[in-house]
C-alpha cells in the first residue's frame, strides 16, 4: 500500500508512483510491469518508438485508463478516482489535441475557468490573452479548431491546459508537429512552469533536444516494458554498461532496439 | 439469439447507469440553466414546425376516414369526439415523439457520438468536469420543459386539421360549432393529460438512450453513423413498446 497522503496544501508540488502498473485491452497487454516515481516539482520524461505503449502510460496516469494490475497514486491518492485529478489540479495536453471543435480557440481556453468559475469574465479575458501570446496564437483566438493547422492546433491544446494552472501536467508529444523555434519555446515554457510555480510535468517525446535540455530524469519504453532510465545523459548518450537499473534493482532489462536510432540525428 | 439478449441488456444497464450518474449531478443543475435554455430553443426550433405540419395533416386524414364511414350512417356529428381522442391520446405524442427521435436525438447522438471518438469528452473528464452533468442533464431537464408544450400543440393542430376536413370536404360538409362541441362533450381533461404524459415519458426517454448511445461510441467516424441509426432505432422502437403498457395502464 502506498504511504499516507502527506498534507495537501495548495502549493506542495506534486508526486507521482506507478507500481508494477499492467495495463490490457481485452486479451492484449500494452504495459507490463511499469514502476517509476515522479518526484515533485520534477520533469521526467518518457521516451520510447512508436506503439511503444506512451500514450496508454499517459491515459492511465491521468486516471482514463484503469490498471488491470498494479496501482497508479498522485499525492498517495489512487489516480482512478477523479476526485484525485480534481484536488491536485492535473491536466493533459493529448497527442491529437483533443480540442472542443464546436467552440472557438478563445472558448477552448476559457472553458474550464468558466465551468469551474474560478475567476470573473474580465480576469478570464486577461488570463486567456496572456496565454495565446506566450503561444504566439493572438491572431487565432476567433478561429475554429477545424481552420488551425496541426501545430495550432497543438499549441492551443497546451495553451488550454496551461489556463488551467495545472500542479502536475502531463504533455503527450508537446512538440511533435512544432518549428524549432516554437519547440524551443514550449520546452521554456515547460521549465518555466517548474521554476516559478514548481509543477510537476510528465513529457513523452520523440525529440532527443527536448528531452536533453529539460528532463531532470527519463525513461525509456520498448514494448511496453521500461528498457532504460535515470538522467537524459545516461539514457540518451551512455553504452550499455550505464543503463541503470533503476528503480528496481531486479527489474529485467532488455536491449533497448531503440538506441540506433536515438543515437541518430532527430529526423526533421 | 443469447448474444442479441445480453446486448440488450447491457445497453438497457448503460442507459440506467447513465441516468445514475445524471441525478447525482442534479445538485448542480442551477449552474447549468444557461445550457437548459440553449436545448430548449435547439428542441423547439427542431420540431415545432415539423409536428405542426405533421399533425395537421394527421387529424385531417382522420377526420377524412373517419367522416367517409361515419357519413354513410349519417353519425357525421361523432367526428369530433373520435379525431379528438385519438389524437389526444394517441397520435400526438407518439408522432411527436418519433419526430422527437428522427430530428433530435439523431443530432444529439451524432454530437456526442462526434465528441467520443474525437476525445473531447476525455478532455472534459482531464479539465474535471462530468459529461453527464454539462451534456446530459440539461437536455433531459430541457426535454421534459419542452415536451409537454410541443405534445399539447400537437393536439390542438390534429384537431383543426380534423375541423378543417370537416368543414371543406363536401361528403362531410360539418360545420365547425358542430365539430368542436362534439369534440368537447366527449373529451375529458384526462385524455389530455393522458396524453401529455405520454409525451413526457417518450421524449426523456428517447434523448436518454440518444445521449446514451452517443457516449458509449468507440472507434473511428464510422461508429458515429451506426450510434445514430441505433439511436433513432432503439428509441423508435422504446416508444411503441412502452406505449403499449402505458396505454393499458392509462385505460
Ligand atoms: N483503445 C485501445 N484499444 C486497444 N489497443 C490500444 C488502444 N489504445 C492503444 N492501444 C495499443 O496500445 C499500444 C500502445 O499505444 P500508444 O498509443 O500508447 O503508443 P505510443 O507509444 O503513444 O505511440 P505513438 O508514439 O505513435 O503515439 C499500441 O499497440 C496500440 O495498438
Ligand atoms: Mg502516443
Amino acid at each position: 500500500m502506498p504511504p499516507a497522503p502527506p498534507s495537501k496544501s495548495e502549493d506542495t508540488p506534486v508526486r507521482v508512483e506507478v507500481e508494477d502498473l499492467e495495463v490490457s485491452f481485452g486479451k492484449t497487454t500494452v504495459l507490463h510491469d511499469i514502476s517509476f516515481q515522479v518526484d515533485p516539482g520534477e520533469i521526467f520524461v518518457i521516451m520510447g518508438p512508436s506503439g511503444s505503449g506512451k500514450s496508454v502510460l499517459l491515459r492511465t496516469l491521468i486516471g482514463l485508463l484503469a490498471p488491470s494490475k498494479g496501482s497508479v497514486t498522485i499525492d498517495g491518492q489512487d489516480a482512478r478516482n477523479p476526485r484525485t485529478h480534481e484536488a491536485v489540479k492535473s491536466a493533459l495536453v493529448f497527442q491529437a489535441g483533443a480540442l472542443f471543435n464546436s467552440l472557438s480557440v478563445y472558448d477552448n481556453l476559457a472553458f474550464y475557468p468558466r465551468e469551474h468559475r474560478t475567476a470573473r469574465e474580465a480576469e478570464i479575458r486577461k488570463k486567456v490573452g496572456e496565454t495565446l501570446r506566450m503561444l504566439s496564437l493572438e491572431d487565432a483566438a476567433d478561429k475554429f479548431p477545424s481552420e488551425l493547422s496541426g501545430g495550432m492546433r497543438k499549441r492551443v491544446a497546451i495553451a488550454r491546459t496551461l489556463v488551467m494552472e495545472p500542479r502536475l501536467l502531463l504533455y503527450d508529444e508537446p512538440t511533435s508537429e512544432l518549428d524549432p523555434v516554437m519547440a524551443a519555446t514550449i520546452s521554456e515554457i515547460i521549465g518555466s512552469l517548474r521554476a516559478e510555480l514548481q509543477v510537476t510535468s510528465v513529457v513523452v517525446s520523440h525529440d532527443r533536444d527536448l528531452a536533453q535540455s529539460i528532463a531532470d530524469r527519463m525513461i525509456l519504453l520498448e514494448e511496453g516494458r521500461i528498457v532504460a532510465a535515470g538522467t537524459p545523459a545516461e539514457v540518451l548518450e551512455s553504452s550499455e554498461a550505464s543503463i541503470q537499473q533503476f528503480f528496481h534493482p531486479d527489474i529485467n532489462v532488455q536491449q533497448p532496439r531503440y538506441r540506433a536510432s536515438l543515437s541518430k540525428p532527430p529526423e526533421s | 439469439m443469447f448474444q442479441i439478449a445480453k446486448r440488450f441488456l447491457g445497453g438497457f444497464g448503460y442507459n440506467v447507469a447513465l441516468l445514475g450518474q445524471v441525478l447525482r449531478h442534479l445538485p448542480a443543475l442551477p449552474r447549468q440553466l444557461g445550457r437548459v435554455v440553449q436545448y430548449c430553443g435547439e428542441i423547439g426550433y427542431k420540431t415545432f414546425p415539423i409536428v405542426g405540419i405533421l399533425s395537421f395533416f394527421i387529424g385531417a386524414v382522420l377526420a377524412l376516414q373517419t367522416g367517409f364511414a361515419l357519413q354513410q350512417l349519417g353519425a357525421q356529428s361523432f367526428i369530433g369526439s373520435i379525431v379528438g381522442l385519438s389524437v389526444a391520446r394517441e397520435l400526438a405524442p407518439v408522432m411527436t415523439a418519433f419526430l422527437l427521435a428522427g430530428r433530435v436525438a439523431s443530432a444529439t447522438t451524432a454530437e456526442l457520438a462526434s465528441m467520443k471518438v474525437y476525445q473531447e469528452i476525455d478532455a472534459l473528464r482531464t479539465m474535471h468536469i462530468a459529461p453527464e452533468k454539462i451534456l446530459v442533464l440539461p437536455r433531459l431537464v430541457a426535454v421534459l420543459l419542452v415536451m409537454p408544450l410541443l405534445t399539447m400543440f400537437s393536439i390542438f393542430i390534429g384537431w383543426l386539421g380534423g375541423q378543417v376536413v370537416s368543414e371543406f370536404v363536401s361528403f362531410i360538409g360539418l360545420s365547425p360549432n358542430i365539430y368542436w362541441r362534439g369534440l368537447m362533450d366527449f373529451m375529458t381533461v384526462e385524455d389530455v393529460t393522458d396524453g401529455l404524459v405520454k409525451g413526457e415519458i417518450f421524449g426523456f426517454f428517447v434523448i436518454l438512450i440518444a445521449c446514451a448511445q452517443g457516449l458509449a461510441t468507440r472507434g473511428g467516424p464510422r461508429e458515429i453513423g451506426f450510434a445514430v441509426t441505433r439511436s433513432v432505432v432503439i428509441g423508435m422502437i422504446f416508444i411503441l413498446f412502452t406505449d403499449y403498457f402505458i396505454t393499458r395502464a392509462q385505460l
